[in-house]
């Protein structure tokens, strides 16, 4: 599904970015991605978009080169980033409808869609409403509502459950699920560790740019008691 | 006091970019900005020469005390010209209100450091203008240090007045803007109004006065001597005229030239007294009229109702639609071009083009107006596109057409065709117009009709170009792209530059204007072929 080899990603001037990273996500995978603040996971993350353009290595999305063909990626990926930065003067069925159209969703198929997540997720309501009328929360729906529109093979997210309400991440964790169900993949970022060690089948942890461990969560916690006991261990090394 | 301190550093210490431009670290963006702000130095002094050259020439024909007026005077229109519809998204920001409004602040300081720091960059603006001619004054008048002395006050009390005015602009559109339910439509409504009114205003307020025979000057028998006479008396006459007619500009001007030091701090104390009342009354309702500017939108239960599926490119254009109107300033700064045009159209039914080149007449060459009509529209629609703003204007939501599958080419057709789409009813509504106020034959008909249409179609790809090249996708507030970015004044200037030489069609004769008018027209649409496979790619 998702293959990373070597990629080498820095910022002119900075010796920020990352290096030598390496990994595959399969299908069925649920893929947690964790680090320290400014580790790099969202320098990744836009590198394998094709937001950022990266300096070495390959990033292959069903065996498409995010570089040579980035429209062919991106039409089977969805992109949930760490800021719902969304277009504020648009209605929130207008930005649905907005990303319906540029994905061809048909118009049956998203008006079904819409109506289901916006109902679990409780912003139905209030999608006649500017965005700019939305709190953090409502925009961060809006936004995973969009991801889930056209059916992504990947769904890559950054951060996505910061500002979500209890209800919202339970439901989120079963969409998730209901994308692997059906043979998808999810690579995301989190702090939450926890959470992470239970959704999530694959985990890899990155410091300062580089992979320190990656692997099955069965083996990377093996001998550990947990998750979060294996971050602050490599996190202090 | 100490919040006025607190603030007024904040609102100080990115003024014209230079904290960003100090920490900023990639080395290609230190570059770009480094080279343009080596290109805005550039282009300021040759301004500067050129302000320089005008108050030199007005020295040599006996007018040199005329020249601190008329260049204060100067400033201080220029001021009021850019500043006024600006001084809205100056004083009331969306992005921080909650912000400031959640601190223990009184909002007199924060109103208080927006006004200086307004202050400030229009002292920069005023130094610009007024600097070459005072020194160049000062220096051939062999004036004494009273005179320099005057020279650093007018500095500093100068701007203080017009940024006050400004800010009264500000209030006028915010307090009007803030009771209306359609605050896009009002602002743009006002400050269409605020701004055709500005244009028309001099041509029933200004004296009219003939400029005098020229023929001695251009008959090529005249002295050196005899020449400058003549122009001098000309220049005089002119100087003499305008401050007849308006008797305050003469004491006003006389505050600067170096013999009237009292007056001067006079009139600099009560400009402060001025701007100090602004400060608190725009102070006293600050948060009130901001919380009325940018209401939260009310809640309307929304029903799920017939969804149209439409292609990428429809999809992507009524995207810039809908963001174009939602802006305000985005709007009021980008409506003038097309509705000029159409009055320029219109005004053609009620004078002579002739009366636009008053004096002309004397020149030693004919002139053929007729000829330059097709040239001032086209300029006239072409100065201030949409594009060259419309991919700065993605700013923070720009990760999501990066995101998308959708190509950069279909990304920048929908930016050029909203902005054809924009202009096409202005254009065709002038070109029906001229139908009825510009007696043509079929040739000069035909140019009417592709001359504006060519400018329209490079100054709209050019536009996009130049944005595509400096885009300016971190800001606060949209003034700051719209009106204030590189890629805007980059645009205006180089267009400005590029269409200016198809009015030299005024100077010819016969056949050779068509042919000059045809050869413009092929090279504009070369020109803008050339652009475009740039912009798409």
């Amino acid at each position: 599904m998702l293959v990373i080899k070597n990629l080498e990603k820095f910022y002119k001037g900075t010796a920020k970015g990352i290096s030598g990273v390496s990994l595959h996500v399969e299908k069925g995978d649920v893929y947690a991605f964790i680090g320290h603040n400014g580790a790099g996971k969202t320098t990744l993350l836009k590198a394998i978009t094709g937001i950022h353009p990266y300096d070495k290595g390959e990033v292959l999305i069903d065996g498409i080169d995010v570089q040579k063909n980035p429209l062919e990626v991106k039409r089977r990926i969805a992109y949930v980033p760490d800021n719902p930065d969304v277009y504020e003067f648009m209605t929130g069925i207008q930005y649905l409808n907005f990303i319906a159209d540029v994905f061809g969703v048909p118009v049956a198929e998203r008006k079904d869609k819409i109506a289901d997540y916006a109902k679990r997720f409780e912003i139905t309501s209030s999608l006649g409403d500017l965005i700019s009328s939305y709190s953090h929360g409502m925009k961060q729906k809006l936004v995973l509502i969009s991801a889930f529109l056209h059916n992504p093979k990947l769904l890559i997210m950054d951060e996505p459950f910061v500002g979500l309400d209890p209800k919202a991440a339970f439901l989120l964790k079963e969409m998730m699920r209901e994308i692997t169900e059906r043979g998808g993949a999810i690579f995301f970022s989190t702090h939450v560790l926890d959470v992470a060690e239970k959704l999530c089948n694959k985990v890899a942890i990155i410091k300062e740019g580089r992979l320190v461990t990656s692997g099955l969560m069965s083996e990377v916690v093996k001998d550990q008691s947990s998750l979060e006991a294996i971050f602050m261990k490599t996190v202090k090394e | 006091m100490k919040h006025l301190i607190t603030f007024t550093k904040l609102e100080l210490l990115n003024l014209f970019g230079r904290n960003v431009y100090k920490h900023v670290k990639d080395p290609s963006e230190k570059k770009r900005k480094t080279l343009l702000g080596v290109t805005l130095l550039f282009v300021a002094l040759v301004l500067g020469g050129y302000l320089a050259s005008g108050a030199y020439a007005l020295t040599i024909l006996g007018a040199r005390d005329k020249v601190p007026m008329l260049y204060s005077l100067l400033s201080c229109i220029f001021i009021l010209m850019f500043g006024a519809f600006k001084a809205k998204s100056n004083l009331y920001r969306e992005k921080d209100l909650a912000f400031l409004a959640s601190l223990p602040v009184k909002s007199l300081p924060i109103v208080t450091a927006r006004l200086i720091r307004s202050c400030a960059e229009n002292a920069l603006l005023n130094a610009l203008l007024i600097l070459p001619a005072f020194l160049i004054c000062g220096i051939l008048g062999k004036l004494g240090i009273a005179f320099f002395l005057n020279l650093a006050l007018t500095l500093l009390i100068l701007p203080i007045l017009p940024t006050a005015l400004t800010a009264w602009f500000g209030i006028l559109i915010s307090a009007l803007t803030a009771r209306n339910r359609h605050k896009v439509l009002t602002e743009t409504a006002l400050a269409l109004i605020i701004g055709v009114g500005a244009m028309i205003l001099p041509f029933i307020f200004l004296p009219h006065g003939s400029s005098g025979d020229l023929q001695i000057i251009f008959s090529g028998n005249a002295s050196s001597t005899e020449v400058t006479k003549e122009l001098s008396l000309q220049v005089a006459n002119v100087f003499e005229t305008f401050e007849n007619s308006f008797p305050v500009v003469r004491h006003w001007g006389s505050l600067f030239l170096g013999e009237n030091l009292g007056g001067l701090l006079l009139y600099g104390l009560t400009s402060l007294i001025l701007i100090f009342l602004t400060s608190l009354v725009i102070g006293k309702n600050f948060f009130a009229i901001s919380a009325k500017l940018f209401p939260q939108t009310e809640h309307r239960e929304f029903h799920m109702t017939e969804i149209q599926s439409k292609t990428i490119l429809t999809a992507l254009i009524q995207k810039e639609a809908r963001r174009y109107f939602s802006c305000g300033i985005y709007v009021t700064n980008t409506i003038f071009g097309p509705v000029l045009g159409v009055i320029f159209a219109v005004s053609l039914g009620f004078f002579d083009p002739m009366t636009l080149f008053s004096g002309a007449e004397n020149l030693p060459v004919e002139l053929n107006p007729q000829a330059g009509i097709p040239f001032i529209l086209g300029m006239i629609f072409s100065l201030m596109t949409l594009t060259a703003s419309s991919v700065s204007m993605e700013g923070k939501n720009w990760w999501i057409l990066q995101s998308l599958p959708v190509s950069i080419r279909d990304v920048m057709h929908a930016k050029l065709l909203f902005n054809f789409l924009f202009i096409a009813p202005f254009y065709v509504l002038s070109e029906i117009i001229l139908l009825f106020t510009v007696q043509a034959d079929s040739l000069e008909r035909l140019w009417l009709l592709l001359v504006p249409a060519a400018a329209i179609l490079f100054s709209v790809t050019f536009g996009l170009f130049v944005n595509k090249k400096l885009p300016k996708f971190q800001w606060e507030s949209a003034t700051e792209v719209v009106k204030q970015s590189a890629a805007t004044g980059i645009s205006m200037l180089s267009l400005f530059v590029i269409l200016l030489p198809g009015m030299g069609a005024m100077l010819l004769k016969g056949n050779l204007i068509h042919l000059v008018t045809l050869g413009f027209i092929a090279a504009i649409c070369a020109a803008t072929l050339l652009i475009y496979r740039k912009v798409i790619a």
